[in-house]
């Protein structure tokens, strides 16, 4: 019956193990090591119980062999996970610093692929900074499935030095549970920096399998003697394995052995301790320091440039001062300026372009303002002392003045500004005074925010000009419509009919004139221009129209030309001469 | 007579001009400047602004408030004050000295002064705006002529049309240079410890640059109380409008009623 129930609870725990995420790690005994001391490497991949890896992982300069392979059952709140553990042995052939790639592995149809892992191989004796590249054999603890270590870079350290560390605390992977955010560390003697938390990893110690999860941090001593760097803790919430019912060794045996479904677990609150270290802290040296130290302590290079190397009078140039390499990045104060004479400096901003999580390795950059108040060529030299901790002594680092062409602005406004006492330079470091005498208001300038092409006697000009223009081309229109042929045509009519009618009211002794008149604004009727007949058969045709129109034009060349001998027209001539221009008159004005 | 005459085209001028060169309130100006004989610049500033919201804008006003502003130990206020002197009167020489020594106290480069700033350094706009104005009237006129002139109009409508591409092209030039028209939309950093340029207008996004007081910033939207603008550097992102007040007080176009009035 025991067995029925652990073969069902295995059942159910392979199909539980089918959804849980796969995932894939690789960890490194040691990421430190020397030619011929071997490491081991483990490939752990969890959520699935087979997997297909590549048949061999080849890096130039590392022999790397596989020397087994462990599948591994976890239940922990009726969660299974199944993992399959793979063990390599890394054997270095040379020294240097190499990168094992990701490893392809292939779950089902899935590809996965692993971390990469740098393993850094000394020659003989091993650089191992902290002096550790594992947990100690005392630190283990006769295998405790938890514990911790604080590791230093120096044993030993100067009073401000920046002393990079690790705060290490391994669990073993057969356990799960939640681990806490940061550690708690920190005492008198010394100041730490905020930790900087490192991804976890795999790593084997003594042949077992650990997680390691890391804090960077970085300590300063500031008082000299053997300073004792107290414990670190770490809290957990851990599902420790407990004791198995009476006979179910032998089927966990079955798989892999160990605790196979961490059924039999308890949860726990543990405080992983790292247990207290020594470090000997020694007092700065007061023989050869120079007198452009500052505080910094590590080694450093220092590079200078000058921006813009050109400008003009009474323009600020700036100089960047780099100073790159390890140590008290944050702490270390400024260079200092030499031979500035001539030009008017401002205390020089500074940030830290770091390198690494404590600000231990990078950069730290001062760009210091200057106003020439002479005309200057060079710039002031640059000077930066520190103490380097490795030497055991003070270095100064100098660079020459750099080329540049500064003229010195107004000299008054200039003078007026170094006349500030020095004692009190801000919150104004170029004061302005009230210019006096100041102009009159008014005296200058636009006395609107309105753009000048929006202002109102510009839009008043510009309507007046398009004013005029339309009113003159409006005249211009109005002219050309009065002159069109149309009018000229309406006006003639008019005429005609005015003259005619003034030819029926003509009396006796002036028809012949007022007909004439009426005859002569007929198009055509010009009566001088063309003979008698010409102009008779430029009116009409026919015969009943000529002979009146004859008749009148000879009474009126006898008016005109013979002295006006003849009797007036008789009432039927002057009807049919009436009748003949009236045609004419209503031809006219109809064409 | 002679005075006579000159009176009536100085109150034709004055006409044209607007009548805005009427003092609107002495006495806040002889306050102030009695501060400043005094040395109490601090005390002078508030007389200097109610000053100025109380008369058409001048730039020797703004001159002397950013004057006291720098002297009472406010260098951005100084160096808005300054700006406005000389958007207002480019050719002011005492106020570009002064904006720049304003700058170099705020840690701000002095920008070389391209060719527009130059140009409008040196000539008054009033010549070009006027002398536009005339060629496009007269090239106008020449136009008419040669349309109403029968025979001969040929040499009327090339005058004239080449006046009025000339006064078109004086017109153009002072719209390009025109200070004021070139500080629509751009703003200026009024915080005193400068704003961040986020890369999206939430409080958590990331900086894409850093907005140092007094330095300026154009506009190119608003939404709610993030402007989104673009440096003199070319750096684009948002930030908060309170942080910023627009260069002419007059702008409110995208200002809205978030933006504060330094």
């Amino acid at each position: 019956m025991g067995h029925l129930i652990a073969i069902l609870a295995f059942l159910f725990a392979s199909m539980a193990a089918v959804h849980a995420e796969t995932e894939v790690t690789l960890g490194l005994s040691s990421p430190r090591t020397q030619v011929g001391a071997p490491v081991e490497m483990v490939l752990t991949v969890r959520g699935t119980r087979s997997a297909e890896l590549p048949a061999s992982i080849r890096v130039d300069g590392l022999e790397i062999n596989a020397i087994g392979r462990q599948q591994r059952f976890e239940m922990r709140n009726f969660q299974t996970t199944s993992s399959v553990v793979y063990t390599y042995r890394i054997q270095p052939l040379r020294e240097g610093d190499f990168t094992i790639p990701p490893v392809e592995v292939k779950v089902g149809d899935a590809s996965l692929f692993s971390n990469a892992v740098t393993l850094q191989v000394a020659a003989l004796p091993a650089p191992l900074p902290g002096g550790s590249a594992g947990p100690s054999t005392g630190a283990v603890d006769d295998m405790s499935p938890f514990f911790g270590e604080i590791v230093l870079s120096r044993r030993e350290a100067y009073v401000g030095e920046v002393i990079p560390a690790e705060l290490r605390f391994y669990f073993s992977a057969e356990l799960g549970g939640e681990v806490g955010d940061r550690p708690e560390f920190g005492g008198e003697g010394f100041t730490v920096q905020d930790f900087a938390s490192m991804p976890k990893r795999e790593q084997i110690v003594n042949g077992a399998n650990f997680v390691l999860f890391t804090f960077q941090t970085a300590i300063t001593p500031v008082k000299s003697g053997s300073l004792e760097v107290p414990e670190a803790k770490l809290g957990a919430n851990l599902q420790i394995p407990g004791s198995r019912p009476p006979g179910m060794d032998d089927f966990f045996r079955n798989f892999g052995g160990g605790d196979p479904f961490g059924m039999f677990t308890q949860s726990r609150r543990v405080e992983v301790v790292a247990p207290p270290t020594g470090l000997e802290v020694k007092p700065l040296p007061s023989a050869g320091k120079p007198t452009s130290f500052s505080g910094a302590i590590g080694r450093f290079s220092m590079d200078v440039a000058v921006e813009p190397s050109r400008v003009k009078p009474g323009e600020p140039v700036t100089m960047r001062v780099t100073v790159s390499g390890q140590g008290n990045l944050d702490a270390m104060g400024a260079p200092v300026l030499r031979d500035d004479a001539g030009w008017r400096t401002y205390d020089p901003v500074a940030r830290v372009e770091s390198r690494d999580a404590v600000n231990y390795s990078g950069s730290k950059i001062y760009e210091f303002m200057m106003i020439a108040l002479e005309d200057q060529e060079r710039t002031p030299g640059v000077a930066f002392g520190f103490f380097d901790p490795a030497a055991g002594e003070y270095r100064e680092l100098v660079a020459d003045p750099l080329p540049v062409d500064a003229p010195a602005g107004d000299r008054q406004q200039v003078a007026a500004d170094t006349a500030a006492p020095e004692a009190e330079p801000p919150p104004l470091t170029t004061p302005v005074a009230a210019a006096t005498p100041m102009p009159a208001v008014g005296s200058g300038g636009s006395s609107t925010w309105t753009p000048w092409l929006g202002r109102t006697w510009v839009l008043v000009s510009g309507g007046a000009i398009a004013a005029f223009a339309l009113a003159w081309c409006g005249f211009l229109g109005v002219r050309a419509f009065l002159g069109s042929a149309f009018l000229r045509a309406a006006g003639r009519r008019r005429r005609l009919e005015r003259l005619l009618e003034n030819a029926r009211r003509a009396p006796d002794d002036g028809f012949v004139v007022a007909a004439a008149a009426v005859l002569e604004g007929v198009p055509g009727g010009d009566p001088g221009a063309l003979d008698l007949e010409s102009r008779l058969e430029a009116f009409a045709a026919a015969e009943e129209v000529k002979v009146p129109l004859r008749g009148l034009l000879g009474r009126l060349a006898e008016v005109r030309y013979g002295g006006g001998g003849l009797p007036p027209p008789e009432a039927s001539e002057r009807k049919a001469v009436l009748e003949v221009l009236g045609h004419l008159v209503k031809e006219s004005n109809n064409g | 007579m002679g005075e006579r005459l000159f009176r009536i085209l100085v109150a034709v001028w004055v006409l044209c001009m607007g009548g805005q060169s009427v003092v609107a309130s002495p006495s806040d100006l002889d306050v102030a400047r009695g501060k400043v004989a005094d040395g109490d610049h601090a005390a002078a500033v508030p007389y200097y602004e109610a000053h100025i919201a109380s008369s058409p804008p001048d730039a020797s006003s703004y001159l002397e408030l950013g004057s006291a502003q720098l002297a009472a130990g406010d260098p951005v206020g100084g160096a808005l004050s300054l700006r406005r002197a000389l958007l207002l009167d480019p050719m002011n020489q005492q106020a570009a000295e002064a904006l720049r020594g304003a700058n170099n106290a705020l840690g701000l480069s002095s920008e070389s002064p391209g060719i527009l700033d130059t140009i409008v350094s040196h000539v008054p706009l009033w010549i070009p705006v006027v002398g536009g104005l005339l060629l496009i009237g007269g090239g106008v006129v020449g136009l008419l002529a040669a349309a109403t002139v029968r025979g001969g109009g040929r040499r009327f409508a090339l005058a004239g049309g080449l006046a009025i591409v000339a006064g078109a092209g004086c017109l153009l030039l002072v719209h390009l240079v025109d200070p004021l028209e070139r500080a629509r939309g751009v703003f200026f950093v009024r915080a005193p410890e400068g704003a961040a340029m986020l890369r999206t207008p939430v409080e958590s996004s990331e900086q894409v640059a850093g907005l140092r007081p007094g330095q300026l910033v154009e506009v190119l939207s608003v939404s709610g109380r993030w402007a989104h603008g673009e440096t003199e550097g070319g750096v684009r992102g948002w930030f908060p409008l309170e942080t910023t007040t627009p260069l002419v007080p007059a702008d409110r176009e995208v200002s809205g009623a978030a933006a504060g009035e330094g």
